[in-house]
């Protein structure tokens, strides 16, 4: 009770307004982003593909990063950043992603590993994007 | 008023130039304090030394705030090593994107926003020029903007949560000594 009757002293209605605003802008866009689960992991390095994971297949991956190697895992239909060099170990704390659209990246390493497939509201990964990444 | 936010210092420039090194002195030891600290979770960072830099916004203008996070991610990341890594330039595009967007407030002063609103705005503000420049200047790829939903969720809670601290902190400053006094 003190912590709200604390909010209520120290917010304005406009306050209350951006927060709940912002809160739904936030929330809606997370659900839009959350989708089907996806049918592969592309691993890009700065901005480079450098490989293509099939989500239905468990192994760990290596490709090297800007401060070292970084283990990539995939295990039932879902991937990971294991292992690497990097302060806060953020990529490796968002634990396993799955869903088409999501994302799991170490910055500081450069590498960025996203899930393809069928997202909500979008036709399925065009023949021209997954054509890129095999190459 | 709700919210403390009126109310700039008319202070000498001396006394202002000490606050404003007060300040960024505590928002250094915040920052290194809580780089060492185990965070509560990978979205969210508590962020707890920008409530000096919102505390010399509202009192001492939008320079003072700019100082103090200037200060701050230079010499926080001077005592952390850190200095001109991926990590600083994130943290000084961060820093820059909070100091846009209290620039942006400081132009609509009728907003009707409060000391938790502002902190909001700034804090998703921090975030978002975060995730943009990890997108055009370390990771190339679009796909780091998918995070950004859950970056931004835990930017909302930290920002609430600063302006409450910011608010209880102004109750304090305003009633220091050192400004109730003549130098």
């Amino acid at each position: 009770m003190k912590w709200l009757e604390l909010f209520l002293r120290a917010s304005t209605p406009t306050d209350r307004f951006v927060l709940g605003i912002s809160a739904a802008g936030i929330l809606s866009s997370g659900w839009l982003i959350t989708s089907e689960p996806g049918k592969r992991a592309v691993v890009f390095r700065d901005n480079r593909p450098v490989m293509t994971l099939a989500l239905d297949q468990d192994r760990k991956q290596e490709v090297s990063g800007r401060l070292g190697p970084v283990i990539i895992q995939v295990e039932q239909g879902r991937v990971r950043l294991l292992e690497y060099q990097s302060p806060r170990m953020i990529g490796t704390r968002t634990g396993w992603i799955q869903g088409a659209g999501r994302a799991t990246a170490c910055v500081p390493c450069g590498v960025l590993v996203r899930v393809e497939g069928k997202q909500k509201g979008s036709a399925p990964s065009s023949a021209h994007e997954f054509d890129a990444v095999s190459e | 008023m709700s919210g403390h936010v009126s109310g700039y210092l008319s202070i000498p420039p001396l006394r202002r130039d000490l606050l404003i090194a007060y300040l960024a002195a505590a928002a250094v030891t915040v920052h290194v304090l809580e780089a060492a600290l185990p965070g509560p979770g990978p979205w969210f960072k508590p962020g707890l030394a920008n409530v000096f830099a919102l505390v010399a916004f509202l009192r001492l203008g939008w320079r003072g705030a700019m100082a103090v996070t200037l200060m701050r991610i230079l010499a926080g990341s001077l005592a952390l090593g850190t200095l001109f890594t991926p990590g600083f330039f994130l943290s000084f595009f961060g820093g820059c994107g909070a100091l846009a967007m209290l620039a942006l407030l400081r132009m609509i002063p009728s907003s009707g926003l409060g000391v938790v609103g502002i902190s909001l705005l700034a804090a998703l503000a921090h975030m978002a020029a975060q995730i943009v420049a990890a997108w055009l200047l370390i990771i190339g790829h679009a796909g780091i903007l998918a995070a950004l939903p859950w970056f931004l969720a835990g930017s909302w809670i930290s920002g609430v949560l600063n302006g409450l601290l910011t608010y209880l902190l102004l109750e304090h400053f305003d009633r220091h000594h050192a400004l109730l006094t003549e130098p």
